[in-house]
């Protein structure tokens, strides 16, 4: 039985049992739940549910549990016109979005979790709560450990609580989509849009059909976004491999729940791997992926960063860490293939070992010595393995 | 006198011209920008790269010394300063910028080179690293990582750590551990990176920094805005930032402090003034001038009188000449003088400048006020006569009074300079006894035998620094 916690209480006495029966606490959250190696068989399962604790409006920031949703979270931060620019699906935790260091187009502009959050609060495997940071915009007291968990896939420690910046919601948002007949075009392309007054909030690509489309997104007020669009526009203007397919004025709302339905091909899929390279490697792994036959393809170009669903065979996988490989990028599963013996982990590991892994044992084994957090989930260790 | 047998190992490392030993060059190396805290080194080493580091390390790790790492010695909380009969390994020989990447928009640089060097080498490629400490001209990239600066700009632009890809550091077994470290903005795991950021050398040394490049602004707009009173300017600091207006960087000096900077370099200020805050907004030209009405009009309901504007590069550099030139004229008025660092949130500001006046009155001490005001990040300049000890006692209780009173309002005791030995005992008022051992169960994990810069930053179980002499710090040009 999943069990499902809000309160501190109930928090604390979940770490105490799992500590006197040895019974590992596994989230791996919603979208993220096939992601990395298998729990152990003994564990409990748990989610969290939560609200917003304290809304700084006047300061821009915001504390909240981190069982809320980032739809919940921003539906509540619209009625003051702010709100938290991770434009992720609106049914991750705020905890799972921390835990994955989720991102999405906006970071562009806005900047990923790194530069989003800004303290913690987190049960430790004595049943401590750990509360690191802050809620000011500067803060270098002690380590930041609050930077250390973005990304810990839950393994060191029981997040509950976290503190974020948020924004003013911009007025409205300036969609374009272009089509490239060739992506050859796009790092360039970037460079010099990043450099002009055409620099863009956000840069989503997208394979449609036999089309690579790239969508835009200005956030401001309408006479800056004229301006920006007009830049925009006249960049492409002699590139007959670019085409203006679309241009629309959108809300801030509306702009993120399209974003969820755009993104939607990444739910109805049995497998999604992401990809990391360096964002100038974006068309060769693009092309890669197209190449093989991968049809569902989109992403960040500006951070590296593409995800492919579809059928992926372990042929397909291989080519893909082949051309990874040699250009300093890697690939992690999402959902991986689930092979004949019901297990993944076992044939096809979730993502190569990085330089920095087995360091990284040492600091589970620090954090989370009895080895009660998300066991094994990213972290392999010999208890887990 | 017996020299260490250590010395010629490391002398065989990194070479006879890359080590010094003799006393009286050592004495340079006693402090950094926190003169109080003075420890002399066995020796100090500068490697040339990551490999001479990592035998460096070794070495001394067989001898069971401690270890230092310092940059160029703009530190401004001791964090740099040897106990113990350390070793300081100095990274300002390791300038190189081995690689500028302009289509990932990536820099790497070993750790000793200097912020602005890295700044001037990309000048004309429309790309910045965009930390921008005050001591930016002297200090190392390394050193930016290690205490996560800040600078004028992160208001809207970020901190260090906002700005750091991948480092390579050696840890204190030698082990060269890479974290990130290629042209890719994304990893797979817990963010290494993001923990070595600001942790002030405890960790390890870090060797080189993959820096993120971004595009340099080109379009700005300066405001300069003055008032009868502190509150009038923080209550404007606050309401800019509650209109959902983000600006590049909002400075708020006091009215002795404009005073002081006009008595010394002559900018035309209005020295009757009680505040003075200078803002800047960067961005889409066409609608800059919409934001600066915005902020000026903000500025007029609460009592600006003096309002100036400019969007041409030279009285813009004036302006932000002055601003930078603070410290230097505070010597003016009082040959000592303590700059504290607190961060608060930014509607706190009015009340929060208010008290530090009040715990100035209460101890009978003048307080100053030049700070960035944007970010809550406030530095109160307590002025003193150093002869007279009864006065010095007077400095510490207020200091204590100020920070003690900034965490009550949410605040944090150290928003840009770091905990180093100054603010040590301090800790305990912003963490509680699992946090702390957490934090020292972390260093261990890294390093332990804490041999790495222990008893910096946190609490050690090894290790107790007591500031003899009083915490405070007289600095020419002090970094802010």
């Amino acid at each position: 039985m999943t069990l499902t916690l809000s309160s501190l209480d109930q928090l604390t006495d979940a770490v105490n049992e799992a500590r006197t029966t040895q019974t590992p606490l596994v989230d791996y959250g919603i979208y993220h739940a096939k992601l990395g190696h298998l729990p152990p068989e003994k564990h409990t399962p748990y989610t969290l549910s939560g609200d917003i604790l304290e809304h700084y409006v006047n300061d821009f920031t915001v504390r909240a549990h981190a069982g809320i949703t980032i739809g919940q979270l921003n539906a509540q931060l619209f009625e003051q016109n702010q709100f938290i620019p991770i434009n992720c699906d609106d049914d991750l935790t705020l905890g799972e979005v921390i835990n994955h260091n989720v991102y999405g187009s906006l970071r562009l502009r806005y900047g990923s979790m790194r530069d989003q959050l800004l303290g913690l609060h987190y049960l430790d495997n004595g049943a401590n709560d750990i509360h690191v940071g802050g809620r000011t915009v500067k803060n270098v007291a002690g380590l930041d450990v609050t930077r250390l968990m973005i990304g810990s896939m839950g393994e060191l420690g029981l997040i509950h609580q976290a503190t974020l910046r948020t924004y003013a919601l911009p007025a409205e948002v300036a969609r374009v989509d272009l089509e490239f007949k060739s992506l050859d075009l796009l790092p360039q392309q970037i460079t010099d849009w990043m450099l002009s007054p055409a620099y863009p909030s956000s840069i989503y690509l997208r394979r449609l059909g036999d089309a690579w489309h790239i969508e835009l997104g200005y956030l401001g007020n309408t006479k800056a976004n004229d301006v920006q669009v007009k830049a925009l526009k006249d960049s492409i203007t002699n590139i007959d491999d670019i085409e203006l397919t679309d241009e629309r004025r959108v809300t801030v709302p509306e702009h993120l729940k399209f974003g969820n339905q755009g993104r939607s091909w990444q739910r109805k899929t049995k497998t999604l791997v992401k990809a990391i390279c360096p964002p100038r490697e974006i068309p060769l792994l693009a092309n890669t992926l197209a190449d093989m036959g991968v049809t569902q393809i989109g992403g960040y170009p500006t951070h590296g960063c593409l995800l492919a669903a579809g059928a992926l065979t372990s042929e397909m996988d291989l080519k893909l860490q082949d051309m990874l490989q040699p250009i300093g990028g890697m690939r992690q599963w999402i959902i991986p293939p689930v092979y004949d013996d019901g297990r993944t982990s076992c044939v096809t590991p979730f993502a190569p070992e990085q330089p920095d892994w087995a360091f990284l044992r040492r600091i589970k084994k620090t954090m989370d010595p009895r080895n009660l957090f998300n066991p094994g989930r990213f972290i392999e260790t010999e208890e887990s393995a | 006198m017996q020299t260490h047998p250590v010395i010629e190992e490391l002398t065989r490392v990194v070479g006879e011209k890359n080590i010094v030993t003799d006393p009286n060059e050592l004495r340079v190396y006693e402090c950094d920008g926190f003169p109080i805290a003075k420890g002399m080194p066995l020796a100090v080493v500068f490697p040339e790269n990551t490999e001479q580091v990592s035998a460096v390390v070794k070495a001394l790790n067989t001898h069971e010394l401690a270890i230092v790492p310092r940059g160029s010695g703009t530190g401004l909380a001791g964090g740099s300063v040897v106990y113990d009969q350390g070793v300081i390994i100095c990274t300002s020989r390791m300038t190189a910028i081995q690689k500028v990447d302009l289509e990932n928009r990536v820099a790497v640089v070993q750790s000793g080179c200097r912020n602005t060097s890295l700044t001037d080498a990309i000048a004309c490629t429309g790309l910045r690293f965009s930390p921008d400490p005050s001591s930016q001209r002297a200090a190392t990239i390394g050193g930016n990582v290690c205490t996560n600066a800040g600078g004028i700009n992160t208001l809207k632009h970020g901190v260090t750590t906002n700005h750091i890809l991948g480092l390579e550091v050696v840890l204190p077994d030698g082990e060269i551990l890479l974290t990130r470290a290629n042209q890719c903005y994304d990893g797979i795991g817990p963010d290494l990176p993001g923990v070595i950021c600001g942790s002030e050398g405890i960790l390890g040394i870090v060797t080189r920094v993959w820096c993120r490049l971004v595009p340099d602004p080109k379009a700005f707009r300066t405001i300069y805005a003055v008032f009868k009173s502190n509150f009038d300017a923080c209550k404007t600091v606050a309401d800019v930032i509650a209109s959902g207006i983000l600006p590049t960087s909002m400075e708020m000096m006091d009215g002795t402090m404009i005073q002081v900077v006009e008595n010394a370099f002559h900018f035309g200020f209005d020295t009757s003034a009680g505040a003075l805050l200078l803002i800047e907004v960067d961005g889409v030209d066409e609608i800059l001038d919409d934001e600066m009405k915005v902020i000026i009009d903000i500025a007029k309901a609460n009592h600006a009188f003096d309002i100036q504007f400019c969007k041409d590069a030279a009285r813009r550099a004036e302006l932000w000449s002055a601003r930078k030139k603070t410290f230097g004229a505070i010597g003016r008025i009082s040959r000592s003088y303590c700059t504290m660092d607190a961060c608060v949130p930014r509607s706190m500001l009015p009340e929060v400048v208010a008290r530090v006046t009040e715990i100035g009155k209460e101890y009978d001490l003048q307080i100053n006020n030049v700070f960035h005001a944007g970010d809550g990040n406030i530095h109160p300049i307590l002025l003193f006569n150093e002869d007279k000890p009864e006065e010095v006692q007077r400095v510490m209780q207020a200091s204590e009074k100020i920070l003690e009173y900034c965490v009550t309002v949410g605040g944090t005791i150290t928003g840009e300079h770091g905990v180093g030995v100054e603010k040590l005992a301090l800790m305990h008022a912003m963490f509680d006894k699992p946090t702390l051992k957490m934090f020292l169960d972390l260093k261990k994990a890294f390093d332990p035998k804490q041999q790495f810069n222990d008893a910096k930053l946190i609490p050690s179980d090894k290790m107790v620094v007591e500031l003899h002499q009083s915490p405070l710090a007289n600095v020419p040009g002090g970094a802010m």
